[in-house]
Protein backbone atom coordinates (compact mmCIF):
# COMPACT_ATOMS: atom_id res chain seq x y z
CA UNK A 1 0.00 0.00 0.00
CA UNK A 2 1.49 3.70 -0.39
CA UNK A 3 1.91 5.80 2.40
CA UNK A 4 -0.64 8.34 2.69
CA UNK A 5 1.00 11.70 3.52
CA UNK A 6 -1.04 13.32 6.41
CA UNK A 7 -0.62 17.27 5.61
CA UNK A 8 -1.94 19.04 8.83
CA UNK A 9 -4.41 21.44 7.69
CA UNK A 10 -2.85 25.03 7.70
CA UNK A 11 -3.95 26.80 11.03
CA UNK A 12 -6.86 29.40 10.03
CA UNK A 13 -4.89 32.70 9.95
CA UNK A 14 -6.64 35.61 11.91
CA UNK A 15 -7.83 38.51 9.84
CA UNK A 16 -7.53 41.31 11.25
CA UNK A 17 -8.86 44.58 8.98
CA UNK A 18 -7.81 48.27 9.86
CA UNK A 19 -8.59 51.82 9.05
CA UNK A 20 -5.87 54.28 9.80
CA UNK A 21 -5.28 57.89 9.92
CA UNK A 22 -2.32 59.04 10.17
CA UNK A 23 -2.17 62.78 11.19
CA UNK A 24 0.88 65.15 11.71
CA UNK A 25 -0.61 66.99 14.31
CA UNK A 26 2.46 67.18 16.47
CA UNK A 27 2.92 70.66 15.16
CA UNK A 28 -0.55 71.85 16.05
CA UNK A 29 -0.10 70.27 19.61
CA UNK A 30 2.82 72.01 19.89
CA UNK A 31 1.47 75.34 18.75
CA UNK A 32 -1.13 75.57 21.41
CA UNK A 33 0.55 74.25 24.08
CA UNK A 34 3.02 77.42 23.31
CA UNK A 35 0.07 79.32 22.76
CA UNK A 36 -1.11 78.62 26.88
CA UNK A 37 2.56 79.45 27.84
CA UNK A 38 2.95 82.64 26.44
CA UNK A 39 -0.97 83.86 27.85
CA UNK A 40 -1.17 82.04 30.45
CA UNK A 41 1.72 82.04 31.97
CA UNK A 42 2.91 85.50 31.61
CA UNK A 43 5.94 84.33 29.81
CA UNK A 44 5.61 86.79 26.07
CA UNK B 1 27.91 86.45 -48.98
CA UNK B 2 29.23 85.00 -45.72
CA UNK B 3 25.76 85.26 -43.10
CA UNK B 4 26.47 87.05 -40.56
CA UNK B 5 26.77 84.94 -37.11
CA UNK B 6 26.55 86.64 -33.55
CA UNK B 7 27.53 85.00 -30.87
CA UNK B 8 26.68 85.53 -27.91
CA UNK B 9 27.88 84.24 -23.96
CA UNK B 10 27.27 84.60 -20.53
CA UNK B 11 28.86 83.28 -17.10
CA UNK B 12 26.29 83.45 -14.04
CA UNK B 13 27.76 82.77 -10.92
CA UNK B 14 25.93 81.30 -7.47
CA UNK B 15 22.88 83.40 -5.57
CA UNK B 16 22.62 86.58 -8.83
CA UNK B 17 22.15 83.54 -11.22
CA UNK B 18 18.77 83.39 -9.92
CA UNK B 19 18.39 87.31 -9.49
CA UNK B 20 19.71 87.83 -13.12
CA UNK B 21 17.72 84.94 -14.49
CA UNK B 22 14.71 85.94 -12.73
CA UNK B 23 14.73 89.56 -14.04
CA UNK B 24 15.48 88.63 -18.30
CA UNK B 25 13.15 85.33 -18.14
CA UNK B 26 9.67 86.77 -17.40
CA UNK B 27 8.17 83.13 -17.06
CA UNK B 28 11.02 82.45 -14.84
CA UNK B 29 9.42 80.68 -11.76
CA UNK B 30 9.96 82.52 -8.31
CA UNK B 31 10.44 79.45 -6.33
CA UNK B 32 13.35 78.81 -7.65
CA UNK B 33 16.73 80.01 -6.11
CA UNK B 34 21.06 78.71 -6.55
CA UNK B 35 22.70 79.21 -3.90
CA UNK B 36 25.94 78.35 -5.56
CA UNK B 37 28.01 77.16 -8.62
CA UNK B 38 27.91 78.18 -11.69
CA UNK B 39 25.68 78.59 -15.01
CA UNK B 40 27.46 79.49 -18.08
CA UNK B 41 25.78 79.70 -21.34
CA UNK B 42 26.85 80.36 -25.29
CA UNK B 43 24.96 80.95 -28.27
CA UNK B 44 25.54 81.44 -31.72
CA UNK B 45 23.35 83.27 -34.21
CA UNK B 46 22.75 82.76 -37.98
CA UNK B 47 20.84 85.65 -39.55
CA UNK B 48 20.64 84.55 -43.23
CA UNK B 49 17.78 86.60 -45.04
CA UNK B 50 15.69 82.95 -45.32
CA UNK B 51 15.28 82.58 -41.52
CA UNK B 52 17.31 83.51 -38.31
CA UNK B 53 18.49 80.12 -36.84
CA UNK B 54 20.05 79.64 -33.24
CA UNK B 55 22.55 77.05 -31.94
CA UNK B 56 23.32 77.32 -27.67
CA UNK B 57 24.73 75.35 -24.77
CA UNK B 58 23.67 76.15 -21.03
CA UNK B 59 26.23 74.50 -18.88
CA UNK B 60 25.45 74.01 -14.94
CA UNK B 61 28.37 73.09 -12.83
CA UNK B 62 28.06 72.09 -9.14
CA UNK B 63 25.11 74.11 -9.01
CA UNK B 64 22.72 74.13 -5.80
CA UNK B 65 19.97 75.83 -4.15
CA UNK B 66 15.66 75.71 -3.47
CA UNK B 67 12.72 75.13 -5.62
CA UNK B 68 9.58 76.05 -3.51
CA UNK B 69 10.46 73.98 -0.35
CA UNK B 70 12.92 71.08 -1.77
CA UNK B 71 16.54 71.66 -1.52
CA UNK B 72 19.02 70.60 -4.49
CA UNK B 73 22.34 70.36 -4.80
CA UNK B 74 24.66 69.38 -7.25
CA UNK B 75 23.24 70.15 -10.34
CA UNK B 76 25.86 69.27 -13.17
CA UNK B 77 25.31 69.10 -17.15
CA UNK B 78 24.47 70.39 -20.48
CA UNK B 79 21.75 71.69 -22.58
CA UNK B 80 22.05 72.46 -25.89
CA UNK B 81 19.45 74.28 -27.50
CA UNK B 82 18.83 74.62 -31.44
CA UNK B 83 16.07 76.74 -33.06
CA UNK B 84 15.00 77.27 -36.89
CA UNK B 85 11.64 76.14 -37.62
CA UNK B 86 11.14 74.37 -33.82
CA UNK B 87 12.59 74.74 -30.73
CA UNK B 88 14.80 71.72 -29.82
CA UNK B 89 16.82 71.35 -26.17
CA UNK B 90 18.19 68.06 -25.85
CA UNK B 91 20.50 66.97 -22.91
CA UNK B 92 23.04 63.72 -23.09
CA UNK B 93 23.00 63.77 -19.46
CA UNK B 94 21.77 66.00 -16.38
CA UNK B 95 22.65 65.12 -13.14
CA UNK B 96 21.33 65.75 -9.71
CA UNK B 97 22.90 65.39 -6.67
CA UNK B 98 20.29 65.16 -4.64
CA UNK B 99 16.88 66.30 -4.53
CA UNK B 100 15.34 66.64 -1.28
CA UNK B 101 11.77 67.87 -0.01
CA UNK B 102 11.69 65.87 3.03
CA UNK B 103 12.83 62.60 1.82
CA UNK B 104 16.12 62.51 0.04
CA UNK B 105 15.84 61.45 -3.54
CA UNK B 106 19.31 60.99 -5.90
CA UNK B 107 21.71 61.06 -7.48
CA UNK B 108 19.45 61.76 -10.26
CA UNK B 109 20.14 61.93 -14.06
CA UNK B 110 17.95 62.57 -17.15
CA UNK B 111 18.57 61.81 -21.08
CA UNK B 112 16.47 63.56 -23.13
CA UNK B 113 14.72 65.95 -25.27
CA UNK B 114 12.04 68.55 -25.79
CA UNK B 115 10.84 69.58 -28.61
CA UNK B 116 7.97 72.36 -29.48
CA UNK B 117 7.06 74.60 -32.80
CA UNK B 118 7.95 78.07 -32.55
CA UNK B 119 4.54 79.41 -32.27
CA UNK B 120 3.40 76.95 -29.37
CA UNK B 121 6.63 76.61 -27.17
CA UNK B 122 4.81 75.22 -24.33
CA UNK B 123 2.63 72.58 -26.10
CA UNK B 124 5.71 70.55 -27.29
CA UNK B 125 6.61 66.71 -27.32
CA UNK B 126 8.84 65.41 -24.55
CA UNK B 127 11.23 62.51 -25.12
CA UNK B 128 12.80 60.83 -22.08
CA UNK B 129 15.48 58.04 -22.81
CA UNK B 130 16.20 57.56 -19.51
CA UNK B 131 15.39 58.86 -16.26
CA UNK B 132 16.47 57.33 -13.27
CA UNK B 133 16.87 58.44 -9.28
CA UNK B 134 18.13 56.76 -5.96
CA UNK B 135 15.45 56.35 -3.45
CA UNK B 136 15.57 54.78 0.25
CA UNK B 137 18.64 52.46 -1.09
CA UNK B 138 17.08 51.50 -4.16
CA UNK B 139 16.00 53.03 -7.08
CA UNK B 140 12.99 55.30 -8.81
CA UNK B 141 13.21 54.43 -12.78
CA UNK B 142 10.82 56.69 -15.47
CA UNK B 143 9.81 54.59 -18.15
CA UNK B 144 11.31 55.83 -21.38
CA UNK B 145 8.59 57.33 -23.42
CA UNK B 146 7.31 59.98 -25.71
CA UNK B 147 4.40 62.54 -24.40
CA UNK B 148 2.97 65.50 -25.69
CA UNK B 149 2.25 68.65 -23.28
CA UNK B 150 -0.80 69.37 -25.82
CA UNK B 151 -2.65 66.84 -24.35
CA UNK B 152 -2.74 66.81 -21.13
CA UNK B 153 -3.15 64.62 -19.00
CA UNK B 154 0.35 62.50 -19.19
CA UNK B 155 0.90 59.52 -17.44
CA UNK B 156 5.05 58.17 -17.06
CA UNK B 157 5.11 55.14 -15.07
CA UNK B 158 7.60 54.87 -12.74
CA UNK B 159 9.24 51.81 -11.55
CA UNK B 160 10.56 51.36 -8.36
CA UNK B 161 13.14 49.31 -7.43
CA UNK B 162 15.01 47.16 -4.53
CA UNK B 163 13.50 49.68 -1.64
CA UNK B 164 14.91 49.20 1.64
CA UNK B 165 12.44 48.82 4.00
CA UNK B 166 14.75 49.40 7.16
CA UNK B 167 15.89 52.81 5.47
CA UNK B 168 11.61 53.54 4.66
CA UNK B 169 11.43 53.32 8.51
CA UNK B 170 14.30 55.54 9.68
CA UNK B 171 13.13 58.30 6.79
CA UNK B 172 9.80 58.46 8.50
CA UNK B 173 8.94 61.23 11.28
CA UNK B 174 8.69 58.66 13.57
CA UNK B 175 11.40 57.59 15.88
CA UNK B 176 11.73 53.67 17.01
CA UNK B 177 10.03 52.10 13.60
CA UNK B 178 12.60 49.31 11.98
CA UNK B 179 12.48 46.97 9.39
CA UNK B 180 13.63 44.86 6.93
CA UNK B 181 13.04 43.62 3.10
CA UNK B 182 12.83 44.53 -0.05
CA UNK B 183 10.20 46.15 -1.90
CA UNK B 184 9.45 46.78 -5.89
CA UNK B 185 6.67 48.22 -8.01
CA UNK B 186 5.01 50.36 -10.66
CA UNK B 187 3.56 53.83 -9.61
CA UNK B 188 2.63 55.58 -12.83
CA UNK B 189 2.50 59.53 -12.15
CA UNK B 190 -0.18 61.13 -13.89
CA UNK B 191 0.86 65.24 -14.32
CA UNK B 192 -2.02 67.65 -15.41
CA UNK B 193 -2.02 70.84 -15.00
CA UNK B 194 -3.22 71.04 -11.69
CA UNK B 195 -0.24 68.87 -10.03
CA UNK B 196 1.24 65.30 -9.93
CA UNK B 197 -1.08 62.48 -8.95
CA UNK B 198 -0.94 58.52 -9.13
CA UNK B 199 -3.63 56.33 -9.98
CA UNK B 200 -3.53 52.67 -9.63
CA UNK B 201 0.23 52.18 -8.53
CA UNK B 202 1.06 49.13 -6.62
CA UNK B 203 4.39 48.08 -4.52
CA UNK B 204 5.23 44.21 -3.01
CA UNK B 205 7.74 43.25 -1.02
CA UNK B 206 10.06 40.42 -2.83
CA UNK B 207 10.17 36.79 -1.43
CA UNK B 208 10.75 35.55 1.19
CA UNK B 209 9.77 39.19 2.88
CA UNK B 210 10.96 40.57 5.98
CA UNK B 211 10.37 41.95 9.64
CA UNK B 212 8.60 44.79 10.81
CA UNK B 213 9.31 46.36 14.49
CA UNK B 214 7.08 49.62 14.89
CA UNK B 215 6.69 50.05 18.89
CA UNK B 216 3.30 49.98 20.81
CA UNK B 217 3.68 53.41 21.74
CA UNK B 218 4.33 54.62 17.85
CA UNK B 219 1.07 52.51 16.93
CA UNK B 220 -1.07 54.11 19.41
CA UNK B 221 -0.20 57.38 18.33
CA UNK B 222 -0.73 56.24 14.75
CA UNK B 223 -3.98 54.43 14.92
CA UNK B 224 -5.78 56.36 17.73
CA UNK B 225 -9.18 56.06 16.56
CA UNK B 226 -9.25 52.23 16.02
CA UNK B 227 -10.32 49.36 19.13
CA UNK B 228 -9.45 46.43 17.67
CA UNK B 229 -5.55 47.29 17.97
CA UNK B 230 -4.36 44.72 20.59
CA UNK B 231 -3.74 42.12 18.89
CA UNK B 232 -2.24 43.91 15.85
CA UNK B 233 -0.15 46.23 17.81
CA UNK B 234 1.85 43.22 19.80
CA UNK B 235 2.33 41.23 16.85
CA UNK B 236 3.69 44.56 14.31
CA UNK B 237 6.13 44.56 17.33
CA UNK B 238 8.30 41.86 15.70
CA UNK B 239 6.23 40.62 12.72
CA UNK B 240 7.95 38.16 10.29
CA UNK B 241 6.00 38.98 7.25
CA UNK B 242 5.94 36.47 4.14
CA UNK B 243 3.54 38.10 2.27
CA UNK B 244 3.80 42.50 1.99
CA UNK B 245 1.60 44.34 -1.26
CA UNK B 246 -0.19 47.60 -1.45
CA UNK B 247 -1.95 49.06 -3.71
CA UNK B 248 -1.14 52.83 -3.77
CA UNK B 249 -2.64 56.02 -4.87
CA UNK B 250 -2.41 59.50 -4.46
CA UNK B 251 -4.62 62.50 -4.94
CA UNK B 252 -4.26 66.03 -6.11
CA UNK B 253 -4.65 67.59 -2.46
CA UNK B 254 -1.74 65.24 -1.26
CA UNK B 255 -3.48 62.33 0.73
CA UNK B 256 -1.77 59.28 -0.35
CA UNK B 257 -3.70 56.01 -0.05
CA UNK B 258 -2.12 52.83 0.74
CA UNK B 259 -4.46 49.50 1.03
CA UNK B 260 -1.63 47.33 2.58
CA UNK B 261 -1.53 43.53 3.04
CA UNK B 262 0.13 42.03 5.74
CA UNK B 263 1.16 38.12 6.16
CA UNK B 264 3.05 36.71 8.83
CA UNK B 265 3.42 36.26 12.21
CA UNK B 266 4.70 37.35 15.46
CA UNK B 267 6.50 34.57 17.65
CA UNK B 268 5.48 35.86 20.61
CA UNK B 269 1.79 36.45 20.08
CA UNK B 270 -0.69 33.07 19.94
CA UNK B 271 2.95 31.38 19.75
CA UNK B 272 3.10 32.37 16.53
CA UNK B 273 -0.12 31.60 14.63
CA UNK B 274 -0.74 33.22 11.19
CA UNK B 275 -2.21 36.56 11.37
CA UNK B 276 -3.15 38.38 7.77
CA UNK B 277 -3.64 42.28 8.29
CA UNK B 278 -5.02 44.36 5.78
CA UNK B 279 -4.75 48.11 6.25
CA UNK B 280 -6.15 50.84 4.66
CA UNK B 281 -3.67 53.98 5.28
CA UNK B 282 -4.34 57.06 4.73
CA UNK B 283 -1.49 59.52 5.28
CA UNK B 284 -1.28 63.45 4.22
CA UNK B 285 1.83 63.72 2.38
CA UNK B 286 2.10 67.66 2.51
CA UNK B 287 1.73 68.30 6.81
CA UNK B 288 3.78 64.58 6.35
CA UNK B 289 6.85 66.42 3.89
CA UNK B 290 5.88 69.79 6.14
CA UNK B 291 6.90 67.84 9.49
CA UNK B 292 9.90 67.35 7.97
CA UNK B 293 10.88 69.97 6.25
CA UNK B 294 10.65 72.11 9.94
CA UNK B 295 12.38 69.64 12.00
CA UNK B 296 15.02 70.75 9.79
CA UNK B 297 15.58 67.68 7.73
CA UNK B 298 16.29 69.13 4.58
CA UNK B 299 18.48 72.30 5.14
CA UNK B 300 18.29 75.83 7.47
CA UNK B 301 17.21 77.42 4.28
CA UNK B 302 14.15 75.57 3.89
CA UNK B 303 12.77 75.39 7.45
CA UNK B 304 13.34 78.66 7.39
CA UNK B 305 11.16 79.67 4.06
CA UNK B 306 8.28 76.49 5.80
CA UNK B 307 8.48 78.74 8.62
CA UNK B 308 8.29 81.77 6.88
CA UNK B 309 5.21 80.19 4.81
CA UNK B 310 3.18 78.57 7.67
CA UNK B 311 3.14 82.40 9.20
CA UNK B 312 2.24 83.89 6.24
CA UNK B 313 -0.67 81.19 6.47
CA UNK B 314 -1.71 81.92 9.94
CA UNK B 315 -1.63 85.60 9.64
CA UNK B 316 -3.70 84.75 6.48
CA UNK B 317 -6.59 83.38 8.81
CA UNK B 318 -5.59 84.87 12.10
CA UNK B 319 -8.77 86.97 11.97
CA UNK B 320 -10.81 84.43 12.43
CA UNK C 1 15.21 88.40 40.85
CA UNK C 2 12.31 86.32 41.33
CA UNK C 3 10.46 84.73 38.32
CA UNK C 4 7.36 86.97 39.24
CA UNK C 5 9.15 90.19 39.91
CA UNK C 6 10.39 89.24 36.26
CA UNK C 7 6.68 88.92 34.68
CA UNK C 8 5.55 92.04 36.64
CA UNK C 9 8.33 94.08 34.76
CA UNK C 10 8.79 92.44 31.17
CA UNK C 11 5.86 94.10 30.47
CA UNK C 12 7.41 97.80 30.83
CA UNK C 13 11.23 96.72 29.47
CA UNK C 14 9.75 95.66 26.67
CA UNK C 15 7.54 98.96 25.91
CA UNK C 16 10.80 101.14 27.05
CA UNK C 17 12.68 99.08 24.38
CA UNK C 18 14.88 97.87 27.05
CA UNK C 19 14.06 93.70 25.73
CA UNK C 20 12.89 92.07 22.76
CA UNK C 21 11.95 88.65 21.38
CA UNK C 22 13.73 86.88 18.92
CA UNK C 23 13.37 83.87 16.59
CA UNK C 24 15.17 81.38 19.37
CA UNK C 25 11.85 81.63 21.00
CA UNK C 26 14.15 83.41 23.62
CA UNK C 27 14.51 86.95 25.42
CA UNK C 28 17.28 89.05 24.81
CA UNK C 29 18.49 92.42 25.65
CA UNK C 30 18.08 94.80 23.63
CA UNK C 31 19.76 98.01 26.26
CA UNK C 32 21.52 96.95 29.25
CA UNK C 33 19.51 99.79 31.35
CA UNK C 34 17.75 99.01 34.74
CA UNK C 35 17.53 95.01 35.32
CA UNK C 36 16.93 94.38 31.80
CA UNK C 37 19.29 91.39 32.07
CA UNK C 38 17.75 89.95 35.14
CA UNK C 39 14.13 90.34 33.76
CA UNK C 40 15.60 88.62 30.56
CA UNK C 41 17.66 85.97 32.41
CA UNK C 42 14.37 84.85 34.87
CA UNK C 43 12.14 84.55 31.96
CA UNK C 44 14.26 82.60 29.62
CA UNK C 45 15.38 80.17 32.40
CA UNK C 46 11.40 79.50 33.11
CA UNK C 47 10.80 79.18 29.56
CA UNK C 48 13.60 76.67 28.59
CA UNK C 49 12.08 74.37 31.32
CA UNK C 50 8.41 74.76 29.43
CA UNK C 51 10.40 73.98 25.94
CA UNK C 52 11.94 70.74 27.26
CA UNK C 53 8.58 69.48 29.06
CA UNK C 54 6.44 70.07 25.97
CA UNK C 55 9.40 68.95 23.74
CA UNK C 56 9.17 65.29 25.84
CA UNK C 57 6.00 65.49 26.05
CA UNK C 58 5.39 64.63 22.06
CA UNK C 59 8.86 63.20 21.91
CA UNK C 60 9.98 65.96 19.68
CA UNK C 61 13.61 68.00 19.76
CA UNK C 62 13.70 70.68 22.09
CA UNK C 63 14.83 72.98 18.98
CA UNK C 64 11.40 72.52 17.57
CA UNK C 65 9.45 73.74 20.04
CA UNK C 66 11.88 76.83 19.98
CA UNK C 67 11.65 77.44 16.50
CA UNK C 68 7.33 77.51 17.37
CA UNK C 69 7.67 79.64 19.75
CA UNK C 70 10.27 81.81 18.55
CA UNK C 71 8.38 82.69 15.08
CA UNK C 72 5.26 82.92 17.70
CA UNK C 73 7.05 85.60 20.02
CA UNK C 74 8.50 87.54 17.08
CA UNK C 75 4.88 87.57 15.32
CA UNK C 76 2.89 88.15 18.54
CA UNK C 77 5.28 91.60 19.67
CA UNK C 78 2.82 94.33 18.96
CA UNK C 79 4.08 97.55 17.03
CA UNK C 80 6.72 99.89 18.52
CA UNK C 81 8.26 97.32 20.61
CA UNK C 82 11.78 95.15 19.34
CA UNK C 83 12.59 91.96 17.35
CA UNK C 84 15.47 90.71 16.51
CA UNK C 85 15.99 90.25 12.81
CA UNK C 86 19.45 88.42 11.22
CA UNK C 87 21.75 90.39 13.73
CA UNK C 88 20.43 93.77 13.97
CA UNK C 89 16.70 95.01 16.80
CA UNK C 90 13.96 96.20 14.54
CA UNK C 91 11.51 98.25 16.30
CA UNK C 92 7.83 96.97 14.52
Amino acid sequence: CTPTVQMAAPKEPITVNLNVKIQHEIYVKVDKEVDELFEDQGLF
Amino acid sequence: SATPRVTVSAELEGSNASRILAETLEQWPAGIEISDGSLSANASVRLPDTGQSLEGKIIASGMSGIVDRMAWTGLNGTLELSMEDALVVRTSELQLAQLNPGVPLGPVSITGSYRAPLQALTKGAISLVRGRAGFLGGEARGKPGEWSLADLPLTVPVWLNDIQVDRLMTVYPAEGLAGSGTLQGEVPLVISREGVRVAGGNIRAVAPGGTLKLPADRLQALARNNETMDLVVRALQNFNYSVLNSTIDYDQEGTLNLGLRLEGSNPQVRDGHPIVVNINLQEDIPALLTSLQLSGRVNEAVTEKVRKLMEKREAGNGEN
Amino acid sequence: MSLEEAKQQLDTAKQSGLVGETPTGYLAVVKADGNAREIVDAINEARRQEYSRIAAKHNIPVAEVEAVAGKKAVEKTPAGQFVRIGDKWVRK
